[in-house]
């Protein structure tokens, strides 16, 4: 290659590309008035750059336009044709994904606040002792009993009733109430529960529905929850006045106490 | 400037399309916001989808090379400066094909002034055409070359690196070689040659 035309065209290159200096800009158009040969270099490369440029112009606008074009067919086909099933699985499965994790969040604060006590103490409805409500004996033991018991003696209302050897309805309902205020679930249960053996046994109906709840209630007391969940069960899908206490929210509490207490 | 946000002014387009850096983004931005509006133009006037494309890219070229070379002066805003070259261009491609125009858009507004310029940039990018035609008779590596090289402005010894050159004087020799062989085929076209000389004389 001719190292003076190499020369010229990196000139004429220098100039059309803007890279000349003042004083070398100067020197380029005075040489171009003398210089046939750099005029015509010049001339043609103008022409050659202007369409060059409108060359690589057009080049880049494809390029772009195709990336466009690839990436909205991207789009367009990640749904695909069973897409759609796709999506609408991923979008129920993320509904139900939340809605388990904002029951498990509730239930893990439902559990984390949950108390064999607190769920005990909504429940419990301390019985309040009153004259000639279902007495079936009016004898002097029931009257000791119920008068400890309205003294909130509970400890002499117990001991009153342990002392009988053959305790009558009432006695032992007071006495299992007592119990439940002494926190003896224990002896709460046996009581309440003789309540409904001696009904059974008698063919009588004193306390039923009371001994019922708070035989549900000792259970609970005891953390015998199964138990207690059985009856509040029973009590709740019955007539019994106490159904009414007896809801779907407090059987989940109990349900959660019995899973994780 | 915001170039990737929702809603650009005219003033940023035309800024941006005055920057390559910048060109990918102003460009996917005048493709999103009137491509749809333009292309309903051409087909409901005897185009094709597939001419929706070619003249829109055709629009696209006239308008930016308008844009560069400070001719787009905002006197009108960038969506009926588009509609207005792609009108001309898809007229003429109409009465090549024998056809007339049968709808027109609701925005185009007649500007004379800018009916000139655009008649300018559309005769400008006619005769660019034909030296395309001669470009294309380069060998892929030439072209590329004077792409890098004169589009790109990348240096001589980043180009004999992209295009795996022994040395950036090879690269050198490559370039000039690429355009002594286009100034031949300008200088056997003289009619081609001429076109462009007056394009250039009067700008």
């Amino acid at each position: 290659m001719d190292d003076e035309n190499t020369e010229r065209s990196e000139l004429v290159d220098r100039y059309l590309l803007g890279r000349l200096n003042d004083t070398e800009m100067r020197h380029f158009k005075k040489k171009l008035k003398d210089d046939e040969a750099l005029r015509k270099e010049l001339e043609n490369a103008e022409i050659s750059v202007e369409a060059i440029k409108n060359f690589g112009l057009r080049n880049e606008l494809k390029s772009i336009r195709k990336a466009m074009l690839e990436e909205e067919t991207l789009q367009d086909t990640t749904p695909a044709p069973q897409g759609r099933v796709v999506s609408i699985r991923q979008y129920a499965t993320r509904i139900a994904a939340t809605i388990l994790l904002v029951l498990v969040g509730f239930l893990a604060i439902q559990v984390a606040t949950l108390s064999r006590e607190d769920l005990y103490t909504d429940k419990a409805f301390p019985y309040e002792v009153t004259t000639g409500r279902n007495v079936e004996e009016t004898d002097a033991q029931n009257q000791a009993i119920q008068q400890s018991y309205a003294d909130e003696d509970f400890e002499a209302a117990v001991r009153q009733y342990e002392s009988l050897s053959d305790p009558p309805i009432t006695a032992t309902f007071i006495a299992g109430n007592a119990y439940l205020h002494l926190r003896q679930s224990e002896e709460a249960i046996r009581a309440f529960q003789k309540v409904l053996d001696l009904n059974q046994a008698q063919s009588k109906d004193l306390y039923l529905e009371d001994a019922t709840y708070n035989l549900a209630l000792s259970y609970l007391q005891a953390g015998q929850y199964e138990d207690a969940l059985a009856r509040f069960q029973a009590i709740r899908s019955s007539d019994s006045v106490y159904s009414q206490y007896v809801d779907n929210y407090f059987l989940l509490k109990l349900r959660m106490l019995n899973w994780f207490d | 400037m915001k170039i990737s946000g929702q809603n650009l002014t005219d003033a940023e387009i035309v800024e941006a399309l005055k920057d390559r850096k910048k060109l990918d983004a102003s460009v996917r931005y005048l493709y999103r916001t009137h491509f749809e509006s333009l292309a309903h133009f051409i087909k409901t006037n005897s185009g094709s989808e597939q001419d929706a494309e070619d003249f829109f890219h055709e629009t696209l070229v006239v308008f930016i090379e308008l844009v560069q070379q400070e001719k787009f002066r905002g006197d009108s805003s960038i969506k009926t400066f588009l509609y207005a070259i792609l009108r001309n261009l898809w007229l003429n491609e109409l009465k090549k094909r024998n056809r007339t125009l049968q709808r027109e858009s609701a925005y185009f507004e007649k500007s004379e002034k800018e009916e000139k310029d655009v008649q300018g940039g559309i005769y400008q990018n006619e005769a660019k055409k034909q030296v395309l035609n001669l470009i294309g008779k380069l060998g892929e590596n030439c072209k590329k070359i004077l792409v890098l090289f004169y589009y790109e402005e990348m240096p001589m010894k980043d180009i004999f690196q992209a295009m795996g050159y022994e040395s950036e004087q090879v690269a050198r020799n490559m370039k000039y070689k690429c355009m002594k062989k286009l100034n031949e085929l300008l200088d056997s076209n003289a009619a081609v040659k001429q076109s462009f000389k007056n394009l250039l004389v009067n700008g």
